[in-house]
């Protein structure tokens, strides 16, 4: 039977620390293949203890979402949405914010033959609050903006965003500010399917965007944050919107233990067609 | 660094008559790796006239690293499943990948040895009415993908593969002059002769009064293998033992795994 493989993951917030070694997560979602729905949250968390967090947020909800949304034969539409939302996010009083946003998926199913992508995907992200974060000691740009061309040319025409034309990569992150993964190359044992990676945060000149890091913040006595690092191939895009890589780091307020390891918020989407 | 990736559902619902969706058990893991998990249950759903009951479905899903080894793990645990009284039992299984990493220059060419347990994983399941053989996984397939994908679509090629032919399906997104990059479609469930094995179905049982059930569906492509151990599809059915409402759409229960190197 024909069918749409509904694909998405979102995760709340995350975090492995090699020192003390510690793992977890919270809220995590997943959408069925057959779409529906799935939400998740978690409130009030202190990890790993009340007494000596690494990492406090008020408020982590993930929700996925997938339904047919249009239904002309041969042209119908499949939508789907990840909302994320972190409330009160405190990681060792160096870095506090909130997080709300919505990224939305729109897959119709085309007629085109399979020169170009067949399927083309509307990609959007709508910020449901204004990014707010700060930095203890960093002056961050007054507004953090995606680059939204990105996400749109990627689903719309993958052949058309990896080439050189209007629609490339190179637009709007050029040279060193992107990865092209040897294994999405031609050559032996490659597969030829375009794996590229980059990050979308904006402005870009407020960050190191430089092969392989991108929308990188070096931030002193915290280690390293890493603003909407993004991935994508065919159908298929990942964003992390937020990662922050802990070298032995001390709460600002009341320095205890010194953490390292790694904290982040991330997400998925992978829908497709069969057959 | 290594891209974790690897999300699974518990349970999850979607039906068309009446209107309704919901999903249960879902765990992600996150690009560090670490840990995901999450149970629900005891569940009737909907309520007062319930298509579906479990006793507990829990997702649990770990990814670390041991040297240039990434291992992730996906464990899935259904209890006391109860489609309509027509489909019943348990279902308990680990999906293990570990991605070996090689020097940069072979990236394109990095390992990935996949495991299943246990070997017949629907040993739990029971269909009142069918005598289901015992179902085994085919190995050769979710193996040699993540060995040498390439060489895995070659191998498709042989007529002796145990998924030749229509018993699998190349999308076109995946063929030259398209992308190249190589999607597979088929089911895992084995013995083939048991099961209807017709691209685009694959691994489907029909079963009277209840719709289609489909076991062990697979697709993948490099580096990304996504396994629904049951999809049932239920079409105008109702309970077998207390027939009331009249219900139409599709319950899974599935995941999927697809680290990768970065840079």
């Amino acid at each position: 039977m024909s069918k749409h493989i509904y694909s998405a993951c979102a995760v709340g917030v995350g975090a492995v620390l090699t020192t003390p070694a510690l793992e977890e997560s919270w809220a995590a979602s997943c959408l069925p293949i057959i779409g529906g729905h799935n939400v998740s949250e978690a409130q009030n968390i202190a990890w790993p203890n009340e007494a000596d967090p690494v990492l406090r947020f008020g408020l982590a909800r993930t929700e996925v979402t997938g339904r047919q949304t249009g239904f002309t034969p041969g042209a119908e539409e499949y939508t789907t949405s990840i909302r994320k939302t972190v409330t009160n996010l405190n990681i060792l009083n160096r870095v506090k914010g909130s997080i709300d946003v919505l990224f939305i998926f729109k897959y119709t199913k085309g007629t085109a033959g399979t020169s170009k992508q067949r399927d083309p995907v509307d990609v959007s992200v709508v910020l449901l609050q204004p990014l707010s974060l700060a930095i203890q000691g960093v002056v961050l740009p007054p507004t953090l903006g995606l680059e939204q061309a990105i996400l749109q040319n990627a689903g719309k025409d993958f052949k058309k965003f990896l080439g050189g034309g209007p629609e490339s990569i190179n637009q709007h992150r050029a040279g060193t500010k992107h990865h092209e993964h040897e294994h999405g190359k031609g050559g032996n044992g490659g597969h030829n399917h375009g794996v590229v990676f980059t990050a979308l945060v904006e402005p870009a000149a407020s960050f190191a965007y430089a092969d392989p890091d991108f929308g990188l913040l070096n931030v002193a006595n915290l280690g390293r944050v890493y603003f909407a690092e993004w991935w994508g191939e065919p159908y298929r895009q990942s964003i992390t919107l937020l990662r922050i890589v802990l070298n032995n780091a001390q709460d600002f307020v009341t320095p205890q233990t010194a953490f390292s390891g790694q904290i982040v918020i991330d997400g998925e989407e992978n829908g497709r067609e069969f057959p | 660094m290594h891209i974790y990736s690897a999300c699974a559902v518990g349970v999850g619902a979607v039906l068309t008559s009446p209107a309704n969706a919901e999903s249960w058990a879902a765990s992600s893991l996150p690009i560090i790796g670490g840990r995901s998990v999450s149970q629900a249950g005891p569940v009737d759903w909907p309520a007062g006239d319930p298509v579906l009951h479990f006793d507990r479905a829990r997702t649990e899903i770990t990814g670390s690293q041991n040297g240039a080894q990434f291992t992730t793990t996906i464990r899935k645990t259904v209890t006391g499943l109860c489609i309509l009284h027509r489909l019943e039992g348990d279902i308990d299984v680990t999906f293990t990948f570990v991605y070996t990493a090689n020097a940069v220059a072979n990236r394109h060419l990095d390992a990935v040895a996949v495991a299943v347990n246990p070997a017949q994983p629907f040993a739990g399941i029971s269909i009142p009415g069918v005598t289901l053989p015992a179902i085994t996984l085919e190995a050769g397939v979710f193996q040699q993908a993540g060995q040498n994908f390439k060489q895995f679509r070659q191998a498709l090629q042989n007529p002796a593969h145990p998924r030749a032919g229509n018993k699998h399906h190349k999308h076109a997104q995946g063929e030259a002059p398209g992308h190249n990059q190589g999607v597979i479609f088929t089911a895992l469930a084995n013995p083939v002769g048991s099961f209807v094995y017709q691209s685009p179905d694959h691994g489907r049982l029909d079963v009277p009064g209840l719709g289609r059930v489909y076991f062990a569906e697979w697709w993948g492509e490099p580096y990304r293998q996504s396994v629904t151990l049951l999809r049932v599809m239920v079409e105008n059915s109702q309970d077998r033992l207390n027939p009331a409402g009249t219900f139409s759409g599709q319950i899974v229960i599935d995941g999927e795994e697809n680290g990768r190197e970065f840079p």
